[in-house]
């Protein structure tokens, strides 16, 4: 899902600029309430995001495809977490690894750091409080609708080029959003799902208490 | 190949991969010497002239340049071409390929059984847009490896980026090896003790629980880094210490990076 440089237009690229600021500005108020002890905490989660992007799933087809986690980190402990992890995160996948354009940075943050991990998480909340469904459960179906809906949006991104900057990416909308959407419904999405249900129980198995944490990054001190 | 192996393989890849970069970012070289500042402004502003580029001409000669800037910097070309050509036709050029049979033009051959029709607008066009790909990727790979991590975090720092960000992404940066390391050794102890291959589902769900052991492990690492720099000293933001300061060299820099984005425009618009 990671979009390269040279795919979106100045147009597309420069809009998401101006979007990610006033988003960036909110995470970073999110970020300043939170207590000292917290700060490290948050670091070592983000090299945690980094690692989860690095495991190699096997899917249909015979090819491998990541996660991203984004889920994973809204559902234990904040979405707003998962934004700051994230962007960090890209930065350094987009500086140090080639990994997503320079220029396509603040588009590759929105897609995985904002609309994956907030609507993976107001899906696990809507399923979970709403309709009592499961923890585990719950989050299982969320990161399925946030990594599809991020591939979507992607898609979208991608194939409103030849309407308004033709010269990039050269797929229209209906080749761009069928191809990101597909191949994330019947691969990278399983995969998340049962990934991030699986995270979910297992933590919630073995340290109760740091489900619990998700009300201690919420009282803010 | 199971999850297991692919993903061992991807965590020595990157571990082995980052301390390689930094054998070049720590040689004495042409944009080794510069400020990181510049050099993180100047890859911005190249890759977005880059980006606007529509003429072959123009691409070719702003591909030349990362080329001479990296034997200028002691870095082996021919390492450097490999490194950002290798990773190009996996994405790329799944992408560009179909538009060879897709843009109309002059048929230029067609493909036997299947019928399509490469035309020559097709291949220009799949060219170019391969070619600025690598443009783009060029430059940011050659500033990968010519500047080192530390000083791009500085470099941030001084560009107004908010301490805590820096500070967590200090943390995030050296505590990322460490938990490389920790998964890795996991992954190997459950290799050891596996029979057989793992189905695709259960090979998700074991991935699940290495996450899961993985989550556990960085917070209690969380806490103990937290402890271990409270008894520091440490006031809730971490202290830069390098100082960076502009040279000749940079100012240099910066005016050849202002003259390349007129350079850029020039041969757009046509030379006059």
């Amino acid at each position: 899902m990671h979009i390269p440089d040279g795919y979106l237009g100045p147009y597309t690229f420069g809009f998401f600029y101006a979007v990610m600021i006033p988003i960036w500005y909110r995470a970073f108020k999110w970020l300043k309430k939170l207590r000292p002890q917290q700060v490290p905490l948050l670091g070592v989660l983000t090299a945690f995001a980094f690692l989860v992007m690095m495991y190699n799933m096997p899917v249909p087809g015979g090819t491998t495809a990541h996660i991203v986690g984004g889920t994973i980190i809204a559902v234990l402990i904040d979405p707003w977490a998962a934004t700051v992890a994230l962007t960090i995160v890209l930065l350094i996948q987009a500086l140090f690894f080639g990994d997503g354009g320079i220029t396509a940075y603040a588009a590759n943050v929105f897609n995985m750091g904002v609309v994956l991990p907030f609507v993976g998480y107001y899906t696990y909340r809507f399923l979970n409080r709403k309709l009592g469904l499961s923890e585990v459960l719950s989050s299982g179906i969320g990161a399925y609708v946030g990594i599809v809906t991020a591939a979507t949006v992607a898609g979208i991104e991608l194939g409103i080029q030849p309407y308004i900057q033709p010269g990039y990416c050269p797929y229209k909308l209906s080749v761009s959003v069928p191809a990101m959407a597909i191949a994330h419904l019947v691969t990278a999405g399983p995969a998340a799902a049962v990934v991030t249900a699986a995270v979910v129980w297992y933590v919630k198995k073995s340290r109760p208490d740091l489900f619990e944490m998700r009300t201690i990054m919420k009282s803010r001190g | 190949m199971g999850f297991l192996e692919s993903t061992a393989r991807e965590v020595l890849e990157f571990t082995t991969e980052a301390v390689f970069s930094e054998r070049y970012a720590r040689a004495e070289g042409l944009l080794q010497g510069l400020d990181p500042r510049v050099k993180l402004v100047s890859l911005f502003t190249l890759v977005t002239a880059v980006v606007m580029l529509k003429s072959m001409g123009a691409l070719l000669v702003f591909y030349t340049i990362p080329l001479a800037l990296a034997v200028a910097s002691g870095v082996n070309p021919l390492a450097f071409v490999k490194r950002v050509w290798l990773f190009i036709p996996l994405f790329t050029g799944v992408i560009a390929l179909p538009s060879i049979f897709m843009i109309p033009g002059k048929e230029l051959f067609t493909v036997p059984v299947l019928g399509w029709g490469a035309t020559g607008e097709g291949v220009y066009w799949a060219a170019l847009f391969t070619l600025r790909v690598a443009t783009a990727v060029s430059y940011a790979i050659l500033f990968t490896m010519t500047t080192r991590w530390n000083d791009v975090v500085s470099a941030l720092s001084s560009l107004r980026v908010p301490g805590m960000v820096i500070t967590i992404t200090t943390l995030a940066y050296r505590y990322l090896f460490l938990l490389a390391k920790l998964l890795l050794d996991a992954m190997h102890a459950r290799r050891a003790r596996l029979a057989g291959d793992l189905g695709m589902v259960e090979s998700w769900k074991e991935a699940g629980k290495h996450i899961g052991a993985t989550f556990i492990k960085a917070n209690a690492l969380g806490e103990e880094v937290y402890y271990a720099m409270l008894s520091r000293g440490y006031d809730n933001e971490v202290v830069n210490q390098s100082d960076l300061h502009f040279s000749g060299a940079d100012y240099a820099a910066s005016a050849a990076t202002v003259l390349l984005v007129l350079l850029a425009f020039l041969l757009e618009r046509g030379l006059p």
